[in-house]
């Protein structure tokens, strides 16, 4: 497989772990707390508990083909997309998911260089499971091989950007998390999380090969795809400001806590609307 | 003319397409209109973002002012008595989970809690003095986050 391909394989992974189940779990104080909290013999039932769940998703979501069965039935253990066997799979879906969960929690100031390594190691172990979850399903249900959906055009696809982000955001906005987020990162990691905001759209809509791909590409110059991908920021930053308006009490606060708040908001909003560009066209 | 007739078709569907081609490049041209300023709203904020950056020092403490004393209105169960509107400041870049502040009113002492206080942020609380006393406002801990 060239690596360009493999980049774009494990990138869909991460992106899909966040999308399907991982982001919300990330911005839940009580996950962070839980992985100092749990006792180590619940932490390491959850675990295996977690992780069998995910092999059985890999094992099942319908992604054996007849010529991975042998003429006698025996199977070959090998899956359908790349020809690899399942253990393998197995291992690239929980190393997607450590590695965009550890990203995340970083960006978002929960792990640093300070955290105790135990912490640091409980953290991922407690982020991993949602986050597998999400990447198996992720590869199976949302890959370029899906049947494609008409893309609304504009300004429906506006419409569109805003349901997702209002979808995956919306939960987020009244709670505390936002505001603890956006109070422990300094304005550096800020302007980080908007460019990642931006990058996981990008990526999203025109690199990852997620469904609907290659009618998004269609008449599409970079310059072009660069702008529909700073409409769907805007569209995540919009929306996250008019949540926290409605449902945060943020109208008493300076505009930095507004700025900071709601780039916060802005990176479930941003992956929703992505995500609705790719689920609902 | 019936709308069967060729000549008359041909003259509408012409008529549709023009309109159709006008609809679309009047969208593409709303649509590269949104993208351009979606494209300044990011570079805008940005610029903002890179302004608080530089700006901010990196480990002043927080500091709290007395912002407003009024009396409480003579309908209210506590007349007579002063509503203190105290401001916290977080100067610094770091985030603050909790700040208590002291507020001394006479011999009478009084606490706010604040959490969740953004690097370059503030925050206000409100506290009742009694009645003749002079308000004097202290940060007494915080932690950060």
């Amino acid at each position: 497989m060239k690596l360009a391909a493999e980049l774009r394989e494990q990138g869909r992974g991460m992106a899909g772990a966040l999308l399907v189940l991982g982001i919300s779990f990330a911005y839940t104080v009580e996950t962070w707390r839980l992985a100092v909290d749990i006792p180590p013999l619940h932490l390491l039932g959850f675990v295996v508990a977690g992780l069998a769940l995910v092999v059985s998703i890999t094992h099942s979501v319908g992604f054996r083909s007849d010529e991975d069965v042998e003429a006698d039935g025996a199977d070959t253990g090998l899956r359908r997309h790349g020809e690899s066997p399942l253990w393998v799979e197995f291992t690239e879906i929980v190393f997607q998911s450590l590695f965009i969960g550890y990203a995340t929690l970083a960006l978002l100031g929960v792990v640093d260089l300070r955290t105790p390594f135990s912490v640091v190691v409980r953290t991922g172990l407690i982020q991993v499971v949602p986050l597998a979850v999400g990447a198996a399903l992720a590869n199976e249900l949302l890959s370029g091989e899906q049947e494609e959906l008409p893309e609304a055009g504009f300004p429906h696809n506006l419409g569109v950007f805003a349901l997702g982000a209002i979808f995956f955001s919306a939960p987020i906005a009244p709670t505390g998390e936002v505001g603890l987020i956006a109070a422990q990162i300094d304005w550096m990691r800020v302007g980080v999380l908007l460019a990642v905001t931006i990058s996981v759209a990008f990526l999203m809509l025109y690199e990852l090969e997620f469904r609907g791909q290659s009618r998004r590409l269609q008449d599409r110059s970079r310059p072009r795809q660069v702008g529909q991908t700073c409409i769907v920021t805007v569209v995540g930053l919009v929306v996250a400001f008019g949540l926290l308006v409605a449902l945060g009490g943020i109208e008493t606060e300076p505009v930095a806590t507004w700025a900071r708040r709601t780039v916060v908001l802005a990176f479930p909003a941003t992956v929703g609307a992505s995500g609705a560009r790719v689920i609902l066209g | 003319m019936s709308p069967d007739d060729p000549s008359e078709r041909e003259a509408s569907d012409s008529g549709d397409d023009a309109a159709t081609q006008e609809g679309i490049a009047g969208g593409d041209v709303l649509e590269a209109g949104i993208m351009i300023v979606s494209a300044l709203l990011l570079v805008g904020l940005f610029g903002y973002i890179a302004s608080q950056a530089i700006v901010a020092p990196a480990a002043a403490e927080p500091t709290a002012t007395v912002d407003s004393v009024e009396r409480v209105p003579p309908d209210s169960p506590q007349a007579g008595s002063l509503r203190v509107t105290v401001s916290l400041k977080n100067e610094g870049e770091t985030g603050l989970s909790s700040v208590e502040v002291a507020v001394r009113c006479g011999s009478v002492e009084r606490s706010l809690s604040f959490t969740h206080v953004p690097a370059r942020g503030h925050k206000t609380g409100t506290v009742i003095c009694p009645q003749g006393t002079t308000p004097d406002v202290s940060v007494a801990t915080w932690i950060e986050s």
